[in-house]
């Protein structure tokens, strides 16, 4: 495993689910309005992202504009910001943000400490109190797969070698009448959004909830679904072969 | 009236339990892309000339020959006698049967080569293939031609394929088909160190418009091959018999050094062959290369009986003329509903796609998941296959389905076809 790859995964794909974590948990949303402000995370070799808290949202994307940031934290490689990612290491933030660098994260009860740790729990369970719980989870583990997709095709280098192969265009995936997003390939790269397409060449639809979690935590694999009709894969379907090849390196990286 | 599949899923429920995937394999709904797989039968009872039966009694004008082995029918009584009669004299023997040098005689007369070396399955021959071509050449490197497939064996594949490790991919070089400039710097920049060049005749990958060789392209490529002491290597897995008895080099004008057939070659029976010329032979004999089932005799008594009734019923020019009359109708029907179907490649092999805006195929997979439902097996993804027991009347009955279900997606997609 990569740990430049492992960066990318976890700024964009970890971190990056944030933004559905605060859509559907309210008390996330909450947390999420108590600051607004936006981090840079910097990474020696690494991802150079933006974390930006407005009104209770959160968007997490690449800086490829010089967009301002309240706090820059550099990190001198990407193991170390994947020690900070995993709670074992901290950046030691740039001096116009340090005092908003500590209320948004310096201790355990800062909001982005309280957003992260909230949201492991919830990538992390396994068993559910009810429906609303195993909904939460498996559409939020759905977005992390989706956005790793991306992260792990673009860095990973036997990834790239199927990510080099698909052909430009837009690919559906989703969980039927609950989570959709876009895988789009354009200019040799790979990207995520967390939104229905448009434009989709090929189509890769979790019939349900239950199917979608059975799929995401490997307790059915695809082909029986494909079979029984709940995992609906569709249209260019060599975009899909390449496609799963990556997605089965996937979750190496989201452990 | 559209066909209902529970006894298939109930047997493809029960085949969960006990098989990877149910059904693996390009056979299976998955690599089979079956869209949707509800509109699709998984399992057949039985199967007679151009036709099988799924198991829950549906009616199906096939195809897709099996991906290509049913060449003369199902169950081709000619075929299945020599067959039988083999089996009562002995299959799988300590020592082979005479028909084995009996089926190599008439094979390598038929196909122009000097040698025939038997196996199973495809991949068995394509990776022999490779291997003499190493042998004889002591270089590395193959060259293969964008989209293309010769089996599933590690040094087909790519790195990022499950199974494969990037070592197996290392000596492989990717040019388009049809372009003889790729080629000639692909060898330019790898002087003396490719063994070979692997390439099926046309080009009838997956999901893309067939393609046909451009005039004159494979005896140039031929040429330079020779020149640079590269083995030319046939996969004639797929078209072998289907466009030519003579092996589809000679179809194309050329002589390859190395030739595989398969699928065709024995009607459904197990066999595959690696053929050559007499400089290859040595190595051929040389490399270490053997299976337990790789001379069993009944396959060979089938596929000689296979051969010679091929040939008697002049089988290529009857897959030609259905291939055209099924074309023909499709694209006539297509045209009146404003409907742009597209056939591509060799009639007897030919590949259908529905063009659309966006490229996605949903439309295409539409018409062909009504036309399974109605009883004519046909795929989206995969060119076709016209077996010998194809009969007018059968493809004017599939003309009259196929149009019937792009009636149906017509009504189910008003604006697109305006």
């Amino acid at each position: 495993m990569s740990a430049r790859t492992k960066a990318f995964v976890n700024l964009y794909a970890a971190i990056g689910t944030l933004e559905k974590y605060v859509e559907l948990v309210p008390e996330a949303k909450e947390v999420a309005k108590q600051q607004n402000v936006v981090v840079r995370f910097k990474v020696n070799d690494g991802p150079d992202g933006l974390i930006e808290f407005k009104d209770g949202k959160v968007r997490v994307f690449p800086r490829e504009n010089n967009e301002r940031a309240d706090i820059v934290l550099p990190c001198k490689s990407p193991e170390f910001f994947n020690d900070v990612v995993d709670g074992k290491a901290m950046p030691i933030p740039t001096l116009p943000g340090i005092f908003k660098a500590l209320k948004f994260m310096g201790k355990p009860t800062s909001p982005f400490n309280v957003l992260t740790a909230g949201m492991t729990d919830v990538l992390r369970r396994t068993e559910f109190a009810n429906d609303k719980e195993k909904r939460v989870t498996t559409v939020l583990s759905f977005y992390a797969m989706v956005n790793g997709i991306a992260q792990v095709g673009n860095n990973d280098r036997i990834a790239r070698f199927a990510m080099k192969r698909l052909e430009d265009g837009e690919i559906s995936v989703a969980i039927r009448d609950e989570a959709y997003a876009t895988l789009t390939k354009k200019d040799g790269r790979l990207t995520a959004t967390l939104e229905k397409s448009t434009k989709p060449r090929a189509f890769m639809t979790f019939g349900d909830i239950d199917t979608a979690w059975g799929l995401i935590s490997g307790q059915v694999d695809a082909m029986s679904c494909i079979s029984a009709g709940t995992l609906e894969t569709s249209g260019q379907m060599l975009l899909l072969d390449n496609v799963n090849k990556i997605l089965n390196i996937v979750p190496k990286y989201l452990q | 009236m559209t066909y209902v599949y529970n006894k298939n899923v109930e047997t493809m429920i029960r085949a969960g339990k006990v098989i990877p995937s149910g059904v693996y394999g390009h056979l299976g709904p998955a690599e089979g892309c079956m869209i949707p797989s509800s509109a699709f039968p998984f399992f057949a009872s039985k199967g007679k000339g151009a036709e099988f039966w799924d198991v829950d009694g549906n009616r199906f004008i096939d195809y897709m020959c099996a991906y290509g082995p049913n060449v003369l029918g199902y169950n081709d009584p000619d075929v299945d006698a020599a067959a039988q009669a083999q089996a009562k004299l002995g299959n799988c023997m300590t020592l082979p049967a005479p028909v084995t040098v009996e089926f190599a005689e008439y094979l390598t007369q038929l196909v122009k080569k000097d040698w025939a070396f038997f196996c199973k399955n495809g991949g068995d021959v394509t990776s022999f293939a490779i291997m003499i071509s190493r042998y004889y050449t002591g270089r590395k490197k193959i060259i293969f031609l964008h989209g293309y497939y010769h089996g599933v064996a590690p040094w087909t594949q790519h790195p990022d394929t499950p199974g494969t490790i990037e070592e197996d991919c290392k000596n492989g070089l990717y040019i388009p088909f049809n372009d003889i400039e790729a080629l000639k710097e692909v060898i330019a920049k790898n002087k003396d160190k490719i063994a070979c060049l692997i390439a099926t005749p046309y080009m009838h990958g997956n999901f893309i418009d067939n393609e046909l060789p451009k005039e004159g392209y494979w005896q140039e490529v031929r040429k330079i091959c020779t020149e640079n002491g590269i083995i030319l290597i046939f996969d004639d897995i797929r078209c072998g018999f289907r466009l030519s008895l003579h092996g589809s080099d000679t179809y194309f004008g050329i002589e390859a050094d190395l030739i595989t057939f398969c699928k065709a070659l024995a009607n459904g029976y197990n066999v595959s062959a690696l053929c050559g010329k007499n400089f290859l032979k040595g190595a051929a004999s040389t490399v270490p290369y053997t299976g337990s089932y790789w001379l069993s005799a009944v396959p060979f008594a089938a596929g000689l009986a296979t051969l010679k009734k091929l040939e008697k019923v002049n089988a290529t020019d009857h897959f030609e003329k259905m291939g055209i009359r099924l074309i023909t109708g499709l694209e006539k029907a297509a045209k009146a509903r404003n409907i742009p179907l597209i056939a591509s490649g060799h009639p007897s092999m030919f590949y259908l796609r529905i063009d659309d805006e966006l490229k996605n195929f949903r439309l295409h997979q539409e018409w062909i998941a009504e036309c399974v439902k109605r009883g004519v097996f046909l795929t989206n993804h995969h060119n076709h296959f016209i077996c010998y027991a194809m009969t007018p009347e059968l493809i004017d009955e599939t003309i009259g389905i196929c149009t019937e279900a792009m009636d149906v997606l017509v009504r189910n997609n008003p604006d697109k076809f305006k």
